[in-house]
């Protein structure tokens, strides 16, 4: 009985462990996004305009006057953090031709819900783009969520719609007819 | 009834009254202090709106340490003229004002470019010279972490981080390593000037205690240390005190009818 009170406490404390760490360095996410060299990093400027916006999004201040970002053609790549639960999370968001290409868990800080960080969740933000209804800016599909990890999903929502919000405002935004309706 | 017997009735009568005499007086005296405590403060609340005063908040630091506030330790940065400062929480204040959360405990501040740059612990903050944050840098965008030093290598940017030494590309946010030889000022911890000190204090201290809170702790016995337990035997003392306060009084003046 003991002994097996000390291996379920083992495993269940292995368990917690497993859901977070650091997944992915940014070096490396970057490279994934733009395999040449000749990848540079951008710096967007943020006006008021724009930070009311993305506070609306996160429903929180955004602090900061500018935000990097990776761009090159119709592509951009983002990393952002965004508080889960208690801790931040950090999430990076690939977006070409103004559509969501790939989302990727960097390093997530919490003991429960590091789920989000598995492909099942994070390739339902592929083909996603950017649409505004008459009161918030929002994905143009919908994203299951995964029980017990509530927070993270609404936090990693926030940054997927942020991210393609950022990119409609850079010089590698596709202005396309096809594309989601948008007004920048 | 036999003279012996009533004469020892007599004398067991008035042992008691004698011991009763006693107590009532240590009783009385011990309680005396806790009454005086407890009328003063009882008048003084009764006539908190119109004693000036008693909704100020409390600036005592002995008094809010007694109500485990603390009086923190600044940790101060000078950049020009201007002072970057932590209390020991997860913000900076530049001057007095509260400017930036910052994660990790304060490691350093510059002057760069026509910026602040502020080093945490897993962070830089960038800040317009107005105090606006231009930007945060963690480990997100490769920031060595955990910063132990910030400074200046010439011109160049420099952080020191677990014995090794960058050069900061703030641009291209590339981070260089550096020999041991270069020569890197560290940004040195300053004393914060007095008045700013001072007011950074009293605001982190908050106006949570009032001297009406005082008052009421004291009026309860909550401040001394022992919660409601010291005016819970000071009312059983008074009950005492009155349980044999009459009974002597009542002895007395059946002696008397004798």
């Amino acid at each position: 009985m003991k002994s097996f009170v000390i291996l379920a406490v083992l495993l269940f404390s292995v368990s917690l462990q497993a859901q977070k760490g650091v997944f992915l360095a940014p070096s490396a996410f970057s490279a994934q996004a733009f395999p040449k060299p000749s990848k540079v990093l951008q710096t967007l400027w943020l006006n008021r305009a724009m930070r009311d916006r993305a506070e609306k999004i996160l429903g929180h201040s955004y602090a900061g006057l500018r935000q990097r970002y990776w761009g090159q053609g119709t592509k951009t790549a983002w990393v952002f953090e965004e508080i889960g639960k208690e801790l931040p999370i950090t999430v990076g968001v690939i977006i070409e031709n103004n559509r969501i290409a790939k989302i990727s868990i960097l390093e997530y800080r919490e003991s429960r819900g590091g789920e989000v960080r598995y492909p099942f969740f994070t390739d339902q933000f592929k083909r996603l783009g950017l649409i505004k209804t008459p009161k918030k800016y929002a994905l143009s599909g919908h994203i299951d969520g995964v029980t017990g990890a509530t927070l993270s999903v609404r936090a990693i929502k926030k940054v997927a719609t942020l991210a393609l919000l950022f990119h409609h405002n850079t010089p590698f935004t596709q202005v396309a007819s096809s594309g989601p309706r948008f007004e920048r | 009834m036999s003279d012996k017997q009533s004469s020892t009735r007599k004398l067991k009568r008035s042992r008691l009254r004698l011991v009763l005499w006693r107590w009532h007086r240590r009783i009385g005296l011990v309680t005396a202090l806790v009454v005086i405590l407890l009328s003063v403060t009882g008048i003084m609340l009764n006539h908190v709106t119109s004693i000036g005063g008693l909704h100020e908040p409390v600036r005592s630091l002995w008094l809010l340490k007694a109500y485990g506030i603390d009086a923190p330790t600044p940790k101060s940065y000078a950049v020009g003229n201007r002072y970057i400062t932590s209390l020991g929480r997860d913000y900076f204040y530049l001057d007095t004002e509260e400017s930036a959360y910052c994660r990790g405990a304060l490691k350093g501040a510059v002057a760069y470019s026509d910026m602040i740059v502020v080093a945490c612990g897993d962070e830089l903050v960038l800040l317009s010279e107005r105090g606006e944050v231009v930007e945060r840098i963690g480990s997100a965008y490769g920031l060595p972490a955990p910063v132990d030093s910030l400074g200046l290598c010439g011109e160049a940017l420099c952080l020191s981080s677990q014995a090794q030494r960058y050069q900061i590309n703030i641009d291209q946010l590339s981070w260089l390593p550096l020999a041991a030889e270069v020569y890197m000022a560290f940004a040195e911890p300053v004393a914060l000037p007095q008045e700013y000190r001072r007011t950074l204090v009293q605001n982190y201290m908050g106006d949570s205690i009032s001297w009406e809170r005082v008052l009421l702790d004291l009026h309860s016995g909550r401040l001394l240390g022992l919660g409601p337990w010291l005016m819970d035997i000071a009312a059983v003392f008074l009950i005492m005190l009155a349980i044999s306060g009459v009974s002597m009084w009542y002895s007395g003046r059946r002696r008397k009818q004798r």
